[in-house]
């Protein structure tokens, strides 16, 4: 077994693996960037040692750097998380040459899924639905532009080497088809240094359904059932839920049995996503493997009783599975709604700052996995995620009105976040009656989000009181008194009666 | 003393009198009963309008306050008889809209400064690009105008509330 992890990461999620590992007996190495020197992940781990400076670039990145002190500190294995180098194929393989177990799937497996038209070949072949598209990077201009128009306007540009929205664009007709090949091209270039496009029919606001894996070495592969993450804003997840409103359990069985085969034909190891897109007549298409731990996983948890990061360690250490696929139960109903430091009335803007006050929800149903404390700075230097707070329900109304009541618990103040647009999600008709697709935040939420403003009377009331009580004390200052705390009203009389 | 009070554009009048001892908070004339705690030394208080309990966060910066009533997030500005006669007194004499500065809203990285000096914009047009947390935000106009000058450049690091150019309302 293993006994002693570097966890190559920071945040929540770097938090949530010491703490599988601590429950595990296994100890802890964490690194850590100049700016993270008091963030929770440094101060929690049984070891924490510096890396380098702020920028990810010369830290969380540096692989030499990470190697080496996990050899110093004697950890026997690394876990990535996730972002960062978790799907980072030569890192992976560096690490096991290093003589480190890999808590992630194999080095070739990672590349075979990070090539989008190599997947999709191999995806074809073990029966796995793609989106209809090339299996081939474009070679010629003129034979794209033909298959496109086979497979009929709209069409999607992807960049073989893709990930994130980068070198993608729609091409809605033939004369757009050209200048948006070069576009692609370039971007694809200039992001992954990889100008391969292939081209996709674009589906219209699709459904995202992904399915969790798990596999282990002797070659046993089961699904936990699927995650809907439809709700996205800038095409990044914000609310999931598990499980899905739209699957039927034949729909579950049949994209659960083509997870597995697909983890299967690219010799996967240990936990992975397959992600779906699923169209209005419920066809469902792979989009793409995530080869690491989701930072949705949580959902995944609260409804099938399965630690995924204690599974990680397990398969790691070499451990067959502990579950068949007929022993994986889904109860009730989990929802996660990722809090990120974004201001959703200003179009999700970066809100970086110190986390002045802090009271998260509790009670019955609440789990939170967070990086975060009272007095923590949030760096613009990483991710803006900030906690991601999860609930479970016996049925899927009681976890969106346990979602919603969290969520209105919730105090954070100092920098703006999402609280009140994941507030805002719960308490949208459609989201409570399962109708929604990839398009919802843009419908729903067009002329910015979550612009329930009705408590300005309110914020009226407060900055009088606040700022009368600043006036009294700024006299007290003046007049040198060293009176106790006088009320709003007794001072308004004396600030008048001093002019 | 009355009070003027600006929430997100709409205006409330308090008045806050002593009668007999007895305090008195109105509210557009109507009498309410509030309570309001400071909670530990933080800028966090909590209120009760009327037995209504919120917590409200408050920060002042050139005479306004951001204030956060539980999740959500207001502009305020809190005015007496005093002050607003005072300011409707000097209107005349300050120049005319003027000189607006656009400055950044975090610090970042500017991308990209989509604006030429002279060129007339219009009030939300996409002005500087600014990246921070791995994304790009544009920073947008706030005002019609004329671009005055330009104080950044493409590459350049910036500090939070840097002035990235000026704009000469219209």
């Amino acid at each position: 077994m293993i006994h002693n992890v570097l966890i190559a990461n920071r945040g929540e999620i770097a938090v949530r693996i010491i703490r599988g590992c601590r429950e595990m007996g296994i100890r802890t190495v964490a690194v850590y960037s100049e700016v993270d020197r008091l963030s929770l992940h440094t101060r929690l781990a049984d070891e924490a040692y510096p890396i380098g400076k702020a920028p990810s670039s010369e830290s969380y990145l540096v692989q030499d750097r990470i190697i080496a002190t996990a050899l110093k500190a004697g950890a026997d294995a690394v876990h990535p998380g996730y972002g960062f180098l978790a799907e980072n194929g030569d890192f992976a393989a560096r690490v096991e040459k290093a003589g480190l177990i890999w808590i992630g799937p194999p080095a070739e497996a990672i590349r075979l899924m990070g090539d989008k038209t190599v997947a999709r070949q191999r995806m074809k072949e073990a029966g796995v639905p793609t989106v209809p598209g090339t299996l081939e990077p474009i070679s010629d201009e003129a034979e794209a532009l033909k298959t496109a128009e086979e497979i009929g306007f709209p069409v999607l540009l992807k960049a073989a080497a893709g990930g994130g929205g980068k070198g993608m664009r729609v091409v809605s007709k033939r004369e757009e088809f050209q200048p948006a090949l070069q576009t692609a091209r370039s971007e694809a270039k200039s992001a992954f240094g990889d100008d391969r496009v292939y081209i996709e029919k674009y589906l219209e606001n699709p459904r995202h359904i992904e399915f969790q894996i798990l596999a282990d070495k002797f070659g046993h592969v089961i699904h936990l059932g699927e995650r809907e993450c439809s709700i996205q804003r800038r095409h990044q997840k914000i609310v999931e839920e598990s499980p899905s409103v739209l699957l039927t359990p034949e729909m579950r069985q049949a994209m659960g049995e083509a997870a597995v085969r697909a983890a299967q034909a690219c010799g996967y190891r240990n936990a992975g996503t397959i992600e779906f897109l699923v169209d209005k007549n419920l066809n469902y298409y792979f989009l793409e493997m995530n080869t690491r731990l989701q930072v949705e996983h949580p959902v995944t948890e609260e409804t099938t009783g399965i630690d995924l990061v204690k599974e990680q360690l397990k398969i790691a250490s070499g451990i067959p599975l502990g579950y068949s696929q007929e022993e994986i139960r889904q109860t009730g109903h989990a929802i996660e709604v990722r809090i990120y430091a974004e201001d959703p009335a200003n179009n999700f803007m970066p809100s970086a700052g110190k986390i002045q006050y802090l009271r998260p929800p509790g009670g019955p149903g609440i789990r939170e996995d967070s990086g975060i404390f009272e007095d923590s700075e949030v760096s613009l230097y990483y991710d803006s995620i900030l906690s991601k707070l999860i609930v479970w329900g016996k049925d899927r109304n009681e976890a969106v009105a346990r979602m919603a009541r969290a969520l209105e618990e919730y105090r954070l103040f100092g920098i703006r976040t999402t609280i009140p647009f994941g507030l805002a999600v719960m308490k949208n008709k459609n989201f409570q009656t399962g109708h929604f697709d990839t398009g919802f935040v843009e419908k729903e939420f067009r002329n910015g989000s979550a612009d329930v403003k009705n408590l300005s009377q309110i914020a009226a009331i407060a900055a009088l009181l606040i700022d009368r009580q600043k006036a009294a004390s700024e006299i007290r200052a003046s007049a040198n008194h060293h009176h106790k705390w006088e009320s709003p009203w007794k001072t308004a009389g004396r600030v008048e009666n001093m002019r | 003393m009355k009070y003027f009070v600006t929430s997100e554009e709409k205006e409330y009048t308090f008045d806050l009198k002593e009668e007999n001892g007895e305090k008195k908070f109105l509210l557009n004339e109507k009498p309410m009963t509030v309570d309001f705690k400071q909670v530990g030394k933080k800028p966090v208080y909590s209120l009760l309008v009327d037995g209504k309990p919120y917590d409200v966060w408050a920060e002042s910066q050139n005479g306004h306050y951001t204030v956060a009533v539980n999740g959500q997030f207001y502009r305020v500005k809190v005015e007496n008889e005093r002050s607003r006669l005072l300011k409707q007194l000097t209107r005349g004499a300050e120049s005319a809209e003027g000189v607006v500065l656009l400055k950044a809203p975090m610090p970042g990285l500017v991308v990209r400064v989509k604006a030429e000096k002279g060129a007339r914009v219009k009030k939300g047009q996409g002005l500087v690009l600014i990246e921070a947390m791995k994304m790009e935000n544009e920073i947008k106009s706030p005002v019609n105008g004329v671009i005055g000058s330009i104080a950044v450049k493409q590459g350049e690091a910036i500090d939070k509330n840097a002035v990235l150019l000026e704009i000469n309302a219209e």
